[in-house]
């Protein structure tokens, strides 16, 4: 297997181009455990790691740029400058462990489309749009749109993700995961929540939900139900319930559907309590 | 076989080598640099015995190309006695207890060591999260937490707590 190492987008996207079972690496924590398990044909592997202009956050007008290459370590550190974004902050924390998270980067968790990836579960409450660039050019698609099936996106083979872009937003989030322990956990469930509440009504509610269905998704429902209703016992007792009719989840090694369906409600309530204090 | 050059700092030395283009850094830390204190547990990013610092912070050296590492500044447990003598934090691995069958004890000492390097005194929390990618079969991590708490302490010499007598058992067996 061939490894070609680029430092600029121009390199990047013509080798994706011309070489047709190419595939990327950035921080490899997902390539890499595939090519362990010998499932990975692709070569030669384009390492990205040296494009420095997709690393890092940066604030542009009305939104937030998180380059393709920041990884969790980053994420963790940086995002304190932006309260709104407390739900990928969280998320970046309880992500892996030290090791993993100064590799992982925000773009190859987004790339894997694993229903379980943290990263994606806070970046669909925050409305992100995701960058993708070819030779043919740029095109930007709705993070909720991304995702088609478990571990399948509607990337190009000849496409790089290059940011994800979140709309700057003046209300607060969080995100809460489930797993079998503190560290090194794929979510059993995970949910985050954005929201602006006024006068105890919510003005915008995003919820989306990790590990409950086939891709990572947003819980379009209970939002509807929720939106301008007040922020009360009845109807966060109803939000409890359309959530768990929402999701999808199955049986797996790590839990039952049934524990999910049940996690759901709970951590919905739990968060909605955090965000109505 | 795809070749490629790679030039890196290894424990403070300059290398420069030809590999496979598709080797992983513990296998050219191990094969080519015969550096086998860097221990290769389950190859999937789960134990953290591959632990090495990569710019002074820990990764899984079974996750990362050797040509990813190019330009970069590594260090392996070798590099911490360099001239013969154990670092403090080795010490006290030692003096607390804190090795058994010793399997994970490079990568634990240097996911500690990267913490220490930031932030000098931990609590026992940061301490665990520190170390929360490294699996520890023997210990129960409770004898490790105490050796990086002992050398995070201003006390210059840090004077072990006595073992318990299971703990001495366990130590002798
Ligand atoms: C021990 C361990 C624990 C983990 N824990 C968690 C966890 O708690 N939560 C979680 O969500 N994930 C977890 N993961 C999964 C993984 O670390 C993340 O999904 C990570 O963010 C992947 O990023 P990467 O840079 O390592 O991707 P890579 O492995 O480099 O790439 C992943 C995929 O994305 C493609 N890709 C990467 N970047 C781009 C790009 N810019 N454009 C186009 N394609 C791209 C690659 O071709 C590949 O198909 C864990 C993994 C391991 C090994
Ligand atoms: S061998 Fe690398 S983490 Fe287990
Ligand atoms: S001392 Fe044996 S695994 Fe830690």
């Amino acid at each position: 297997m061939d490894v070609l190492s680029v430092s600029s987008m121009e390199e990047a996207v013509s080798l994706l181009h011309s070489k047709r079972n190419a595939a990327i690496i950035a921080g490899g924590t997902d390539l890499l455990v595939k090519r362990a398990r010998n499932k990975l044909s692709a070569d030669p592997l384009i390492d990205i790691c040296g494009i420095s202009i997709l690393k890092g956050i940066s604030h542009e007008e009305n939104c937030l740029r998180i380059g393709a290459l920041t990884t969790f370590a980053m994420l963790e550190q940086e995002l304190d400058a932006y309260p709104f974004c407390a739900a990928l902050k969280q998320a970046a924390y309880e992500m892996g462990a030290p090791q993993i998270r100064n590799r992982a980067t925000i773009g190859g968790n987004v790339v894997t489309g694993s229903p379980a990836g943290d990263g994606i579960v806070a970046l669909l409450a925050l409305d992100a749009k995701v960058e993708l660039v070819s030779e043919s050019g740029k095109r930007w698609i709705a993070l909720c749109d991304f995702f088609t099936g478990p571990g399948k996106t509607i990337i190009k083979p000849d496409e790089i993700l290059t940011a994800l872009i979140i709309p700057q937003q003046s209300g607060k989030s969080c995100f809460y995961k489930v797993g079998k322990r503190n560290a090194l956990a794929i979510a059993i469930l995970s949910v985050a929540v954005y929201a602006e509440i006024r006068e105890r009504k919510f003005e915008t509610i995003r919820i989306s939900v990790g590990s409950a269905a086939p891709i990572p998704m947003r819980a379009l429902r209970t939002e509807q139900f929720l939106l301008n209703h007040e922020m009360e016992e009845t109807a966060v007792h109803e939000a409890i319930r359309l959530i768990r009719k929402e999701i999808s989840p199955i049986d797996d090694v790590r839990a039952t559907a049934a524990y999910r369906h049940e996690l759901a409600g709970n951590i919905l309530q739990f968060l909605l309590q955090r965000l109505g204090m | 076989m795809a070749l490629r050059k790679i030039s890196c700092r290894v424990n403070g030395i300059t290398v420069q080598k030809e590999i496979r283009s598709e080797l992983r850094l513990i296998d050219f830390l191990r094969e080519n640099l015969q550096l086998t204190g860097v221990k290769e547990g389950c190859g999937e990013g789960e134990c953290g015995a591959c632990t090495v610092l990569l710019n002074g912070n820990p990764i899984n050296s079974c996750l990362v190309l050797a040509v990813q590492a190019e330009g970069a500044d590594i260090l392996t447990i070798e590099g911490l006695a360099a001239k013969g003598e154990l670092s403090r934090l080795q010490q006290a691995f030692i003096d607390y207890g804190a090795v058994q069958c010793g399997f994970c004890t490079p990568g634990m000492i240097l996911s500690a060591k990267a913490l220490l390097d930031k932030n000098p005194h931990p609590t026992e929390e940061e301490i665990r999260r520190a170390i929360s990618g490294n699996l520890c079969r023997c210990t129960g991590y409770q004898a490790i937490v105490d050796a990086v708490q002992a050398v995070s302490s201003n006390i210059p010499h840090a004077q072990p707590q006595p073992l318990s007598p299971v703990q001495e058992k366990d130590r002798l067996q």
